[in-house]
């Protein structure tokens, strides 16, 4: 991450420029806010967080849908789901 | 310890619903808890066709809780099931029978309670979870 170009601004700098610095943000072009000489928040291009958001999802993506399975399993109607909530009930 | 064999539809509805009796027996102590591949492919297909993106949080959570036998289907076995009951439910009648479990839990009363579904998988039994949970409560 350190590779990209990024501005690092004391919260306290920022406080009365936000406009313009949220102006600066672009992709992977983010500002980290520091309080007391440390990091603390970063003002993010909100689709670019999205986007890394879904690659983390997608990574750590579970499943145990095989495909070698499939053929033995099958779709629920929405009757027997209604018929298994009612004798679920306790 | 007793050994319950977890159905797709127990799976599914305990994804469903956090305060039925599918979701209870997840809280029981003292039982073991097992299901079968196809199980978990077949209900975390439901769950992401039928339900939120947070019931699949919901179903990994439950199925962590879950022994994975490492079975795989039995055909000649499904040929046995099939005599026994409907087609649809076979697959999962012979992977209970195979896991040997004390208990296959279900909520499909009309197709797994019946008399040649008894005999084909005594000694083990099926029953609902609110069976279950009376048996081991009371026991």
């Amino acid at each position: 991450m350190l590779t990209y170009p990024f501005n690092i601004i004391p919260i306290t700098k920022a406080r009365s420029k936000l406009g313009n610095l949220a102006d600066k943000v672009s992709k992977e072009n983010y500002i980290i806010l520091t309080k007391d000489g440390s990091p603390k928040v970063a003002l993010v291009d909100i689709q670019y967080l999205t986007g890394l958001e879904n690659k983390v999802k997608q990574a750590y993506k579970k499943t145990f849908i095989d495909t070698k399975l499939l053929k033995y399993t099958r779709e629920f109607s929405d009757e027997e789901i209604k018929e298994w909530e009612e004798e679920d009930i306790l | 310890m007793k050994t319950v064999f977890v159905d797709s539809s127990v799976l599914f509805s305990a994804v469903n619903s956090p305060t039925g009796g599918s979701s209870k027996i997840f809280t029981l102590k003292n039982i073991r808890l097992i299901t079968s591949k196809v199980v978990l492919a077949e209900t975390e297909r439901n769950v992401r066709n039928k339900l939120h993106d947070y019931h699949l949080e919901r179903f990994f959570i439950l199925a962590d809780k879950l022994e994975i036998l490492k079975q795989l289907p039995d055909n000649k076995l499904i040929q046995m099931a099939k005599k026994v009951i409907v087609e649809k439910d076979s697959v999962i009648l012979a992977g209970s029978y195979h896991s040997k479990a004390d208990f296959l839990v279900t909520l499909d009363q009309k197709h797994f309670l019946t008399d040649s579904v008894a005999k084909f998988l005594k000694p083990q039994k099926a029953l609902t979870p609110k069976m279950l949970i009376y048996i081991i409560e009371n026991r």
